[in-house]
């Protein structure tokens, strides 16, 4: 931790505070070290958002909403004992001021002040972040909305500090699409991506399979399988679908191009499944690869350059790039021999993918140009269908355990697991909205 | 323009009345040094909390803590994608003797703070030589502290160490510096101070390349880039 921050005397630093509202500088100049991973992360406190109004928000569920997305941006610690917080919060709202070194006390770094105010129809989220070292105000947002969205009012805060303090988008907004058969038949369904606000996407009373996003997070295309026969949709959020293509054969594993406008999917409509790059409406299917083997799950590089899928033409199933166009695929996955449902980094680096290892499915990423493999998860359940978040960092992932599946997101740098779903029913090939 | 000159006249004025009562700043003769002294604890699984000390009571109470800056709230409507919001630096110059008032003031008072936190200890881990390291922050014009952290902890956390096999040396160590212009993008990647291995060379810069974007410089931090330089040490275990 950084010591200069701890011990400034309250003179001291009222008169630090003129001296810089006075001073301009010259260029400014530091100097880090940094030896082996330090993991080191900025410490926030998160007191009880203040209410204002006749609001009938929850402001410990706020609290929990802003803690959760701060606590797992890979950024941010928060400070854990919430009695400290909660008596030095109501010292601040008594003295009406902020107790800076109180709050620094405390360990913190960071503080986010919230307040939600409003009626019973409309709510507004609003909150300030202070530098705690300094005792001054970082930046304040607010945000309007009605009152079922207040959630998104404190994601989208939350992605705010993480895009001021890291530079980094965060992806407290995201949603994932999945697919479940709660219902009985086989639906895609759509929630936050901290499990949240769960509702159903498709009523198609059939087998859907392999969801993924337009660019957008608005729109999904997926395929399903009804009276035996395969064929891909594309619907809105609100579950209003067209169908796309219904070629004989497979129509599977449908991947939007970065810009939207085009789509990879695998076809078997002229023997075996090869991948085919098709017009985003389905038509103009232009076949991308040619052999005997089974070619399947592609998706595209996030510059629309380049394309990964799976082919068992080495006799196992591995991880193959190749141009957008065609081209001769190069294999990437050199270890393993059943590596599947590759996803390739929005940053454009790693892929990641699911591979058996020692009987068991795992998690893995592959950089592109080295070769570099490392495993994300490991014991025991099934772990498969991994799909990036957009920062690039988190990846989510289904984990089949005792006959249950839910699904987990994994920070590739902190490698813990957070589960994301409890509810009853299994959920299945998870995808991340950008 | 003749009224900046007067209201500048007078914050001098003040700024000068102030200093005859700030205890110590005419009784010591050598400056204090712009540099702190920072220990780095490597943590494992989870981050330890570095122990803060106790606040002093009797410092504490009655003390005016600083006027609370009223902050500039930029108000959005969900569902709107919130834009980055980047207000524009207003940049002052002032005379030069002010800088240089302001700067010995801020150095004598950074030293008093030096002094007093020589007695309690940031709290040392006994751990390995390989999970310790010590740093220089040099903050005396860029009083961020969590900018500071958080470059660090990404730097750390993308920076791949090369196969330790090709080191021969117990220690060695590259020093790349960079600069982050006010959007938080970094340009100007270079090796400063190569430890004589290209691979561990190319991996410090490949960190730094991975790490960015950096967060956008602080608004009321008033330059239009910050010059930053790392030292990358790889020690054998």
């Amino acid at each position: 931790m950084l010591e200069m921050k701890r011990r400034r005397a309250p003179l001291a630093q009222l008169a630090l505070s003129l001296m810089l509202l006075a001073a301009v500088t010259a260029s400014a100049q530091v100097h880090l070290n940094v030896s082996k991973a330090f993991g080191q992360k900025v410490i926030v406190a998160v007191p009880l958002f203040e209410l204002e109004g006749g609001t009938i928000v929850d402001p410990v569920a706020a609290r929990d909403v802003l803690e959760f997305d701060l606590g797992h941006s890979g950024f941010f610690d928060i400070v854990g004992n919430r009695e400290f917080v909660d008596e030095t919060e109501i010292d601040d709202r008594i003295s009406a001021r902020i107790a800076f070194q109180e709050w620094s006390a405390l360990g913190a770094e960071i503080l986010v002040k919230g307040k939600i105010g409003g009626d019973l129809t409309e709510v507004y989220v609003e909150a300030t972040i202070y530098d705690l070292a300094q005792g001054k105000a970082i930046f304040g947002r607010r945000y309007v909305g009605s009152r079922e969205r207040w959630r998104d009012a404190v994601h989208s805060i939350s992605d705010d500090i993480v895009f001021k303090l890291t530079g980094e988008t965060g992806i407290a907004k995201t949603k994932i699409a999945f697919t479940s058969s709660v219902t009985g038949s086989k639906e895609v369904y759509v929630m936050d991506y901290d499990g949240e606000n769960l509702r159903r996407v498709t009523r198609q009373n059939a087998i859907a399979l392999s969801p993924d996003w337009f660019p957008g997070g608005e729109e999904i295309v997926y395929t399903i399988i009804k009276e035996g026969r395969h064929q891909c949709w594309r619907t809105t959020i609100a579950g209003s679908g067209t169908k796309l293509t219904a070629f004989p054969g497979l129509n599977d594993f449908a991947s939007p191009s970065p810009r939207g406008d085009e789509i990879l999917m695998s076809l078997s409509k002229d023997g075996n499944p090869e991948i085919y790059r098709l017009r985003a409406d389905g038509t103009d299917p232009r076949r991308l690869t040619f052999g005997r083997s089974t070619e399947s799950s592609p998706c595209w590089s996030p510059d629309g350059r380049r394309v990964a899928f799976v082919s068992d033409r080495a006799g196992v199933p591995q991880v193959y790039v190749m141009g957008a166009s065609g081209g001769t695929p190069r294999r990437v996955t050199l270890q393993g021999n059943y590596n599947t449902s590759p996803d390739w980094s929005p940053k454009g680096d790693l892929i990641v993918y699911t591979s058996r290892v020692g009987g068991t499915f795992q998690i893995c990423t592959v950089d592109v140009e080295t070769g570099e493999t490392i495993r994300l998860t490991s014991g025991a359940g099934q772990k498969e269908d991994p799909s990036w978040a957009r920062d690039g960092r988190h990846v989510v992932y289904s984990v089949k355990q005792g006959g249950k599946t839910d699904l987990y997101m994994i920070d590739i740098y902190e490698l813990e697991p957070v589960r994301l779903t409890s509810g009853a029913g299994d959920y299945l090939s998870p995808a991340w909205s950008d | 323009m003749n009224r900046f000159l007067i209201i500048s006249a007078s914050a001098h004025v003040v700024l000068l009345f102030i200093l005859p009562f700030i205890p110590g700043i005419f009784t010591e003769e050598e400056m204090g040094l712009d540099v702190y002294s920072v220990e780095l604890v490597e943590i494992r699984s989870r981050p330890v909390r570095v122990e803060t000390p106790e606040p002093e009571p009797e410092v504490e109470e009655n003390v005016e803590t600083p006027p609370e800056p009223a902050p500039e709230i930029v108000e959005e409507r969900i569902p709107e994608e919130p834009a980055p919001q980047r207000r524009v630096a207003v940049r002052r110059d002032p005379p030069e003797e002010r800088e240089s008032l302001a700067d010995r003031l801020a150095e004598r008072l950074r030293s008093q703070d030096e002094e007093r936190t020589d007695e309690p200890e940031v709290e040392q881990q006994p751990v390995e030589p390989v999970a310790s390291a010590s740093a220089t922050v040099t903050v005396s014009r860029f009083p961020y502290a969590w900018y500071l952290s958080i470059i660090q902890g990404k730097v750390s956390s993308h920076w791949r160490q090369p196969s330790s096999r090709l080191i021969t040396q117990d220690q060695l160590s590259t020093q790349v510096s960079f600069r982050i212009r006010r959007d938080g993008s970094a340009e100007l990647v270079t090796v400063r101070r190569s430890s004589g291995l290209p691979n561990v060379d190319q991996s410090a810069v490949k960190a730094v390349r991975d790490s960015t974007p950096f967060p956008p410089l602080p608004d009321d931090y008033m330059e239009d880039h910050l010059d930053v330089t790392i030292d990358f040490t790889v020690k054998q275990e």
